[in-house]
């Protein structure tokens, strides 16, 4: 009987542990990696803790989010060795520009294909973001055109500049007929300025340029540079060797070759932009709003502009603009263009529950959230809907910011883009500043070397997937 | 005989996993390449089969010829430099000048810092307007650095890395030979004392040459530390790999030594040309070394 009972009692027992397992295993549980700041990961932690209780409200399975911190510069190799080792998370926050590399690397899983996607489609879809950011989660493979992920956190260059700086030169600039009080506004008034700024007695100049492709991209989209372009059987071929490109390009590195108004800080021993504007070396520099806090705790006395725009002549002289154009018109308004950083919110491949991923995408990139990251963190908003009637009192800097991302463009969608960027065009460009190598030439060189490193891959896998569909 | 394989057997099977498989698994990763399309989750097991096209396409490519001759450049810099200056420093230290118990600590501390750390360190002092190695030159009337920088252009960029890692890398340098210096029996000296040998003599008739095996262990170590070079070149090139020149007709990068060039493969995914470069590389290591123990190594009983 004692033995009959103590069964019994063990089997109860089980039974019950066995019911609290399947309802633990009724649970969903995410894997969420971020690699955000410090200072960002409160606010996203409250985001996910506000989707998963309003999810769980009104669905079963309940849901669980794991958020797990990554550094950012890690993550697509952390996601590679995972990947590799089957323990990938069901969705990331990944650097913009790495969207091909996932995409090519098939961890990214297309949105578009989703149950729960929008009925309207990816360009209707499109119509809700800044333009730019959710260009870089529309990528082509395997010859189908896909979204693999919403854009969450938008950056772009601007122009920053010193006003102690400018001040200090005030009698000078204005004997030349220029406001200190304000930045320059073309490329040609920059010159005027850099010359005027640019003391290199005092080791004072008016510029610091990072040479990296990156970078360079504002001034590239200005100028209507497109990398690549598709010829007339469709493949892709390099589309560097044409004036506007090359003007692009004398634009970069004339600053120092021919205007004298940089500093050499391309170069690898001197202080990079961001340490010579903080240390008041340099009085104007291109950066992202990351750099915004740096400069505050310096107490450094600056201003965030537009960047500079094409001079009007020369952009009617490229064709950029129509002839009859002004400085006020729109097609002027739009050559300060600027380049596109920041993340996207994706889901990977492997995630048993991309429908659930997706839904907090769309949550993350909702105009409620991204008006919060905007007011309380300074961010730019990469919902259109929340970049109106914000309350931005203590971020000045970001209405010029969400003015220049929404006239950015990212770079074009290629594979390798750290062998495009490190060993093709910077070395060349690097060559050019030194003096040792014509614009001309080193387009040349760069077209050449990115047919076959880059293109030739990439035309071969297109031509693959082709004869794969017929 | 059985109790021989039996006790060797625990080194033999952490051989094999650890040591043999990764060379064997590496050699047949050298004969294949990542396509366009591999997928993350089986990178390896997708790796499509080229047979020697990785190593076809290494050996003609200019970009890896540069940083193969690059590396001998500043191998040759850097390892008989260090040696040379350890074996001073040690000799000064091992005559037990006052002091030296705290200069032997200072000249050793450089090297317990992070290769990283010392590579921001040196980016600061070499800085080619504010910087003291420019204002130095400067005040010496020579001003080419303050125009061109220290690693800023290709003619300077490896001597400067490596008389950093020289500073770097004395102090450990330094300990070793003096280990092997107080194991010089004193009788050997005072032998030499009797025969009148001057101390010149005594430097290089009686300690250079039985230092002889700590010098040939140093210059095979600092080979070895050379071809494997990568971080300095990381922090002291800002991840650039160096100001780029044009060498026979192709843009290589100065400073991309054959680490940097292994990383920037690896780095981009090429899994087949890093393992196959890593063949070539140990090949050149095996030559350098058995002409190091050739002419080094034959006779250490001086």
């Amino acid at each position: 009987m004692r033995i009959y009972l103590r069964s019994l009692s063990l089997g109860v027992l089980l039974a019950l542990a066995s019911l609290a397992v399947a309802a633990e295993e009724g649970t969903i549980r995410l894997v969420l990696w971020q690699g955000f700041k410090y200072s960002e990961v409160g606010e996203l932690t409250a985001n996910v803790e506000e989707f998963t209780k309003s999810w769980n409200a009104s669905h079963t399975p309940r849901i669980e989010i794991a958020v797990q911190q990554v550094s950012f510069d890690d993550m697509v190799k952390r996601m590679k060795t995972a990947a590799l080792a089957h323990i990938t998370p069901d969705m990331a926050f990944v650097d913009a520009n790495s969207m091909v590399s996932l995409v090519y690397g098939q961890v990214a899983r297309p949105l578009d294909t989703l149950k729960n996607f929008p009925p309207n489609g990816i360009e209707e879809l499109r119509k809700e973001y800044v333009p730019g950011a959710f260009d870089t989660n529309v990528v082509e493979f395997g010859g189908k055109k896909h979204l693999y992920g919403l854009p969450a956190q938008t950056t772009t260059l601007a122009l920053f500049w010193n006003k102690k700086m400018f001040r200090d030169r005030a009698t000078e600039l204005k004997a030349a007929g220029l406001d200190p009080e304000r930045p320059p506004r073309d490329w040609d008034e920059f010159i005027r300025y850099g010359k005027i700024l640019t003391q290199p007695e005092k080791g004072l100049f008016a510029y610091g340029l990072t040479n990296s492709l990156w970078f360079s991209m504002p001034i590239m989209n200005q100028y209507g540079v497109s990398l690549v372009r598709r010829d007339e059987n469709g493949v892709l071929v390099p589309n560097l060797s044409n004036p506007r490109t090359e003007a692009a390009v004398n634009r970069n590195v004339n600053f120092f070759l021919k205007d004298k108004v940089e500093a050499g800080a391309w170069r690898e021993g001197q202080l990079d932009p961001g340490q010579g504007f903080l240390n008041q070396k340099y009085a104007m520099i291109l950066i992202g709003p990351w750099m915004i806090e740096n400069f505050r705790a310096s107490k450094l006395d600056f201003g965030v502009a537009l960047v500079p725009r094409v001079p009007l002549e020369e952009a009617k002289r490229l064709g950029l603009v129509p002839p009859d154009a002004d400085d006020n018109s729109t097609a002027a308004q739009h050559l300060s263009s600027g380049n596109i950083g920041g993340q996207n919110l994706m889901v990977v491949s492997a995630s048993k529950h991309p429908e659930v991923c997706f839904e907090f995408a769309r949550f993350f990139s909702s105009e409620k959230v991204q008006r919060g990251w905007a007011e309380k963190l300074g961010q730019i908003p990469i919902c259109v809907a929340a970049q109106k009637n914000l309350d931005l009192s203590k971020f000045p800097e970001v209405p010029t910011f969400i003015e220049q991302v929404n006239l950015a463009r990212p770079l074009p969608p290629l594979p390798f883009g750290g062998t495009l960027e490190v060993d093709i065009v910077n070395p060349e460009i690097n060559l050019v500043l030194q003096g040792n190598r014509s614009t001309k030439d080193a387009l040349a060189s760069i077209e050449k070397k990115m047919a076959a490193r880059i293109l030739a891959p990439v035309n071969e896998a297109e031509a693959a997937a082709r004869d794969s569909a017929k | 005989m059985f109790w021989g394989i039996f006790f060797v057997s625990p080194f033999v099977l952490v051989a094999a996993v650890f040591l043999l498989f990764p060379i064997a698994y590496s050699l047949y990763l050298s004969l294949r390449e990542t396509t366009l399309y591999t997928s993350w989750f089986d990178q390896f097991g997708q790796m499509k089969y080229v047979g020697f096209e990785n190593y076809r396409r290494l050996v003609t490519d200019p970009v890896f010829w540069y940083s193969v001759l690059a590396t001998g450049i500043y191998a040759l810099l850097l390892i008989p430099t260090t040696v040379a200056a350890s074996l001073w420093l040690a000799l000064m230290l091992h005559s037990k000048l006052p002091g030296y118990r705290a200069f032997r600590s200072a000249f050793f501390l450089p090297h317990v810092f992070d290769v990283f750390v010392v590579g921001i360190i040196w980016l600061l002092l070499y800085n080619p307007q504010s910087g003291p190695f420019a204002w130095l030159f400067r005040s010496l009337g020579i001003d080419w650095f303050t125009k061109n920088g220290f690693v800023d252009n290709p003619i300077s960029v490896l001597p400067s890395i490596a008389f950093a890692m020289v500073l770097k890398g004395m102090g450990f340098g330094m300990i070793l030979f003096l280990t092997a210096l107080n194991n010089i029996p004193e009788s050997i000296f005072e032998a030499a004392d009797i025969d009148g040998a001057s101390p010149r003599q005594k430097l290089f008739r009686v300690t250079i040459p039985l230092l002889r095996p700590m010098i040939l262990f140093q210059m095979v170590t600092g080979l070895v530390g050379a071809l494997n070079a990568f971080s300095e070149f990381y922090a002291l090139t800002k991840a650039g790999g160096g100001p780029a020149f044009s060498f026979f007709g192709s843009t290589v990068q100065s400073a991309r030594v054959s680490g940097f060039h292994l990383f920037r493969l690896f780095d981009e995914s090429y899994y087949g040309s890093a393992a196959a470069m890593s063949f070539i590389l140990l090949g050149f290591a095996l030559i350098i070394a058995w002409v190091n123990f050739r002419f080094l190594g034959k006779d250490n009983t001086a």
